[in-house]
């Protein structure tokens, strides 16, 4: 057998929980949110003097 | 079903930051797979986060005339990894355990399980025991099954050089599994 062959057969499929995909995207939402919250922040309009 | 490629939803998120949950709905679970044959499912839920927000800040970097962002994610995962060379070194060592027990478990094949049990710790071993752009190259290719040009991407080199690290990979793979020369002669 191929040394590349033997390699494949030691390839293990790692169990996890569906909520671990949640969590990992609750991160990316959070860094999202960073970005964005900058980005729409309201414009200040002076207003005139009374 | 949302057919745009990645490369036009990653260029979309530059104006729409939210967009780029759709590269997260898209990869994340092959990714999270991934990292969990590297080191393990409980260390991997904690890294996937981490590699989309990673690949999230480094959007504008990514190369738009690759249309599937699979490889790009493997290149920052690749990295990622490397802070986790103990644990992956683990379970490298694991799966070579398991892996011979399932051949043990078969008795149609016991002269099979008996090489087995010999030999998958030795390879295990033996790919621990390559150079880190080799091992990521071998890795790449026979356990997430991607094309030469995908371990390019991924790694970011000129295929010819991914074409050469497999080479030198399996020659020391060879080399380390096979044994001594003069073993081999005085065993005659």
């Amino acid at each position: 057998m191929k040394p590349v062959d033997l390699a494949r057969k030691l390839r293990r499929e790692a169990a996890f929980e569906p909520a671990a995909l949640d969590r990992g995207k609750a991160v990316l939402m959070a860094a999202i949110r960073q970005e964005v919250q900058p980005m729409r922040r309201p414009t200040i309009v002076p207003q005139a003097s009374v | 079903m949302d057919s745009r490629s990645d490369a036009e939803v990653i260029g979309r998120s530059l104006d729409e930051p939210e967009a780029f949950g759709l590269i997260y709905d898209r990869h994340a679970a092959t990714v999270l797979r991934f990292l969990g044959r590297r080191v393990g499912a409980e260390v991997a839920e904690g890294l996937v986060g981490e590699l989309f927000r990673i690949a999230f800040e480094r959007r504008k970097t990514f190369d738009a005339s690759r249309a599937s962002a699979l490889p790009w994610l493997y290149g920052i995962g690749s990295n990622l990894l490397l802070k986790h060379r103990r644990g992956e070194a683990r379970r490298l060592r694991a799966s070579a355990r398991m892996a011979a027990a399932d051949e043990a478990a078969d008795r149609r094949a016991s002269a099979a399980a008996l090489d087995a049990r010999l030999l998958f710790p030795r390879v295990a071993d033996a790919i621990e025991a390559l150079p880190d752009g080799e091992r990521e190259a071998l890795l790449l290719f026979a356990w997430e099954d991607l094309s030469y040009q995908s371990v390019a991407e991924a790694l970011e080199l000129p295929i010819g050089t991914v074409r050469s690290r497999l080479n030198r990979a399996r020659a020391h793979l060879r080399e380390l599994l096979e044994p001594k020369r003069e073993n081999r002669v005085r065993s005659r």
